[in-house]
């Protein structure tokens, strides 16, 4: 039982290092419209394509 | 058996343990291992009646390791690993400790999620690009990507799962996955934690105390220094599916947890492995509508027959009275307590895996141990230890374990150098230690739980 709460908490550890901050904090409404409106994927797309 | 054979098997066993380490011709692992161990069956060093007992004793744990690569396919599809060399920059708030902590948290739990092998070649990538992304000098790289190596090769050690060396032999000791993780788990991370500390010590000098700002850092992440390609400059990653991305890491805990449950209820982990792959499988092609293209294409199927080949390779060092000649030097002191047997066997793995790599070396180890007709306690306490030296001891010089092979392939193809000598001199101040530690850990430990 010990066991088990610690793979989960170490689950938990794993998501949060591995999703980003912005996202984290988002509702499940904008989760769903992931692509065009995510405000971090238009940040990133300038970071990779300032010129763009 | 006939000098003349015995000088044949010899050969044929250095020879291939040779190509196997220094890999002259960029070989795959699976071809020197097989040939070997075909020459082996020809030559009747090992008989054809014992391979169906050797297919048996390493298909589960081949299969089990397998099915989590096939997990960590699924999750590398769905751009799981593309945010993280940006989330690692921009958690760590420009400090450079809070970045060698973050990067080490994700080697740890890559090895406890997937496996040591697989997290070397998911984390490695990451932190190089995370590294890039800060334009830090070479050795500033290096404070962070060897001990983000070594804590992900040492974190095999806490559960049997996370290394297909550790699963074969469990079977015979006569140990399961929860029995293991009751006495290894406390001493394999008292071990690790202090590995992670004296590795800060030794690179504390080295490590940038204020990291260039996140965004800075992303502008002025040019081309010159993609040597790994970015994964933002990637247009096509650029758009993750969070809701995917939530369902699969979900799925990917729930089986580790499901090894657990269900182990004690009989059922196979490798059931539970290719359960949580195709349960992987069917939610991405339900989502994106994505076959098995990928998947069959990537997946390390030979691993399979590197294992089959190399257990077939150590039964026939068995047969020659290798495993004997170990047993008659070694028995008296492993006979004379736990506290004896520990480190006499933690010492043995560590000198033997350094030499012909942790594979083959906890597999004579097992071997012997089962040769010298142990009680049982001693007989897990004295293969907990062997573990011990071949996933914490091993890591002394990088022909201990496949994935520091691996590791200094990838950092040779990103252009990061680093020397032999640099990587002995790290290790030679951090692992002994962090051996020692391991070791009396666990004979504190499992003194302890033996007698409750």
């Amino acid at each position: 039982m010990l066991f088990t709460l610690f793979i989960i908490s170490q689950g938990y550890l794993l998501y949060k290092l591995v999703m980003p901050i912005e996202n984290q904090t988002k509702s499940r409404s904008q989760e769903l419209s992931y692509s065009s409106n995510n405000q971090i994927n238009v940040y990133m797309k300038k970071v990779a394509d300032p010129h763009a | 058996m006939l000098d003349s054979s015995l000088f044949l098997t010899i050969t044929i066993f250095t020879t291939t343990i040779f190509l196997i380490m220094w890999n002259p011709w960029r070989l795959n692992e699976t071809i020197p291992t097989s040939i070997g161990a075909l020459l082996f069956i020809l030559l009747g060093i090992v008989h054809v009646s014992d391979l169906f007992d050797i297919f048996f004793m390493v298909s589960g744990a081949s299969i089990t390791i397998l099915s989590t690569i096939v997990m960590s396919i699924i999750l590398e599809s769905i751009g799981f690993f593309n945010w993280v060399a940006y989330n690692l920059v921009q958690r760590s708030n420009q400090s450079g400790i809070k970045l060698f902590i973050y990067i080490n948290l994700l080697c740890y739990l890559m090895t406890l999620f997937i496996n040591n092998d697989g997290s070397i070649l998911i984390t490695t990538p990451i932190i190089i690009k995370t590294l890039n992304m800060l334009q830090l000098k070479n050795h500033q790289k290096i404070a962070f990507l060897l001990p983000g190596a070594l804590t992900a090769t040492a974190s095999s050690a806490p559960i049997a799962i996370s290394n297909i060396a550790n699963l074969i032999a469990l079977k015979i000791v006569g140990l399961d996955i929860n029995s293991y993780v009751n006495l290894m788990f406390v001493p394999s991370m008292i071990g690790i934690i202090s590995i992670v500390l004296l590795l800060f010590l030794f690179y504390e000098k080295d490590i940038p105390k204020k990291l260039p700002p996140v965004y800075f850092t992303a502008m002025n992440y040019n081309k010159a220094s993609r040597i790994v390609p970015h994964p933002l400059a990637n247009k096509q990653h650029l758009e993750v599916d969070w809701w995917m991305f939530k369902v699969c890491i979900s799925v990917v805990i729930v089986t580790r947890l499901a090894f657990f449950i269900l182990a004690p209820m009989g059922v196979p982990i490798e059931w539970v492995a290719i359960a949580g792959a195709l349960v992987l499988i069917i939610i991405r092609w339900h989502r994106n509508k994505t076959g098995l293209k990928d998947v069959i294409a990537k997946t390390p199927w030979h691993i399979l027959l590197f294992a089959f080949s190399m257990y077939i390779l150590i039964f026939g060092m068995q047969n020659i009275g290798l495993t004997s000649l170990i047993v008659r030097y070694i028995q008296g002191i492993i006979e004379a307590g736990h506290l004896h047997s520990i480190f006499t066997m933690g010492f043995l793995l560590t000198g033997m895996s350094n030499i012909f790599n942790n594979l083959p070396a906890i597999m004579v180890g097992t071997l012997t141990l089962t040769e010298m007709q142990l009680d049982q306690h001693l007989l897990q306490v004295s293969y907990l230890a062997s573990i011990l030296g071949s996933d914490i001891g091993a890591l002394l010089t990088p022909i201990g374990t496949l994935a520091t092979l691996l590791w200094m392939y990838i950092l040779k193809e990103n252009g990061i150098t680093i020397s032999w000598k640099h990587y002995v001199k790290a290790t030679i101040a951090v692992i002994p230690i962090g051996l020692v530690i391991s070791l009396l850990s666990l004979y504190f430990w499992t003194e302890w739980i033996f007698h409750l």
